[in-house]
């Protein structure tokens, strides 16, 4: 009886879609690998914040209250030394750095106004990070699509993180394809064949005493 | 005269530089497992005299990998599988403790093992003197040095020994770690009189006998430098910094010719009692050993790397790398050889 009075309090939003407790990252380092993050989230944090509550390995450093500079995702990027002159760029027009992008209001990627230090994710929206000069070359996406992009499964109180080459093939997954099992069972073979070896070298020598 | 197993100094030497990069360079746990188990079946080949007393080396090599499982995990807070969540609220140790981190806690733990294990082996079959006396002249300063330094474990470890069997002996047994503190004045005092006799000897067969010659103060820097050029060559080559490493290699080694060039004629001669004798079982050993080295290059340092960061993620494992790392086995082999031959 109590509920649809507690329904007529609730916002509209909320009672039209059901509310998401987590927020999604989009990196794309520009070797052709897109990642995708998932990172639980119930409360408003800046895009540093949630570059480092994802795991993901990052370089920053400090701008003053300029907040501060994304230097390197992952294996993208440059030293602190080049970040703190140029923030990775060489000079040229199109020198990549890492370009700080929100999806907006129509579902594109847009270049956050603010940095990542001053800027405001929510449950619900989506980062992008792309190593480029200009264009975001960011694939298109919802937030309803990152926990299963992210392989995030069940563990939905953590976050996750999953790479997809070119192709769209996830990287450093299982060892599932024929090639890499083999080459585990192989390898596995030959070095039990030498810890035998090493006992019965080990037998031997107590024999020989 | 060579070491205990019958293999020379110099291709003992070639085996542990091939069989230190893997763990130095890279964090593998199939290149690891290569390296360890090639490394314990080499210690299983080798004379029983040469084994004993080491294992509470071993002991302790084991005791600082779980240190450093339980450092990392405390410490690490990067990583995608998430054991348990402590409240931020805790000092120090808030925050997610990660199977990551364990990872790659025990990963340091294995390489921290296998260096161990590939220096006490070493210290266990080189005869020093013989390498001593393959220094030239102008290095033998740093060589006797470097000599001591290096006997130092081994001949602690030996008085260990000895002090442990003359109480077994009087009926007394080691129990407790107030049994363990009354030995350090007797290792000390028994390192001092052995490092006493070294010297003793050592100048009794003229090392640093003769006046210094007279030399420019640029070739008395010349060793130093050279040593020191091949260190940062070592370490370029360990940070995959090739070009680098190439130059100070290059550079080390030109200073250390220089040296030896400049030290000709000196004023004393040594005289040898018995010559190294480069035998057939030492050319495996240092075939073994180049292979290694070969497979790493051939394979790049990409096959040695591993990082659990920030996702958990299967290593590679390459066949043709484990087989090439597997040639570390060469002392094995010359053992049983030599066994064999007699």
């Amino acid at each position: 009886m109590l509920l649809p009075v507690i329904g007529s309090f609730l916002p509209i939003d909320l009672v039209a879609q059901e509310p998401v407790s987590y927020a999604g990252i989009v990196i794309r380092p520009g070797d052709g690998t897109i990642t995708y993050v998932y990172v639980p989230l119930d409360e408003p944090v800046s895009g540093i914040e949630l570059l480092r509550r994802s795991g993901v390995s990052l370089v920053t450093i400090g701008f003053g209250a300029f907040g501060e500079g994304v230097c390197q995702i992952q294996e993208t990027g440059c030293d602190v030394g080049t970040c703190r002159k140029n923030v990775c760029q060489t000079g040229g027009r199109e020198s990549p750095y890492w370009r700080y992008f929100q999806v907006n209001e129509t579902g594109a990627w847009a270049a956050s106004p603010l940095g990542a230090s001053g800027s405001r994710v929510e449950p619900g929206d989506i980062d992008g990070w792309s190593w480029s000069p200009d264009e975001p070359l960011l694939p298109e996406i919802e937030i309803s699509e990152i926990p299963m992009l992210a392989r995030a499964g069940d563990e939905l109180d953590t976050a996750h993180v999953a790479r997809y080459d070119a192709n769209g093939s996830l990287i450093g997954g299982a060892p599932s394809e024929g090639v890499e099992l083999t080459s585990y069972l192989a390898v596995t073979v030959v070095l039990s064949g030498v810890a035998v070896l090493a006992l019965v070298l080990r037998f031997r020598r107590q024999a020989s005493i | 005269m060579s070491s205990q197993a019958g293999i020379d100094p110099r291709a003992w030497l070639c085996w542990a530089g091939a069989a230190l990069l893997v763990p130095l360079m890279g964090r593998n746990p199939f290149a690891l497992a290569s390296v360890l188990l090639a490394v314990l079946a080499v210690r299983e080949a080798l004379p029983p005299e040469a084994r004993a007393g080491w294992s509470w080396v071993i002991r302790l090599g084991l005791v600082f990998g779980a240190i450093s499982v339980l450092f990392n995990l405390l410490t690490v807070r990067a990583g995608n599988r998430v054991i348990v969540s402590i409240p931020e609220s805790v000092p120090v140790l808030g925050g997610d403790l990660t199977v990551n981190s364990v990872v790659f806690g025990l990963l340091g733990g294995l390489a921290v093992l296998t260096l161990v294990l590939i220096g006490i082996t070493l210290s266990a079959v080189l005869d020093w003197s013989a390498m001593l006396r393959l220094l030239p002249q102008s290095l033998t300063g740093a060589g006797v040095a470097g000599s001591v330094a290096f006997s130092f474990f081994p001949q602690m470890v030996a008085t260990y020994r000895e002090v442990v069997d003359a109480q077994a002996v009087r009926g007394e047994e080691l129990r407790g770690p107030r049994d363990y503190l009354g030995l350090a004045p007797l290792l000390l005092s028994g390192g001092i009189e052995r490092a006493v006799t070294m010297s003793e000897l050592l100048e009794s067969r003229g090392f640093g006998g003769a006046p210094p010659r007279r030399r420019s103060a640029w070739i008395k820097l010349c060793p130093a430098s050279g040593l020191a050029a091949i260190c940062v060559a070592v370490y370029g080559f360990a940070a995959g910094e090739l070009v680098q490493a190439l130059v100070a290699g290059a550079a080390g080694m030109g200073l250390l010719v220089v040296t030896v060039l400049a030290s000709r004629g000196s004023d004393v001669r040594r005289t040898r009692y018995r010559s190294l004798v480069w035998q057939r079982t030492d050319w495996i050993v240092l075939l073994g050993a180049l292979l290694a080295v070969g497979t790493v290059i051939l394979t790049g340092r990409d096959a040695l790397r591993y990082e659990p960061y920030p996702v958990l993620v299967w290593p590679d494992a390459s066949l043709p790398l484990t087989i090439g790392l597997l040639c570390l086995l060469g002392p094995v082999v010359a053992i049983l050889w030599r066994e064999r031959a007699r």
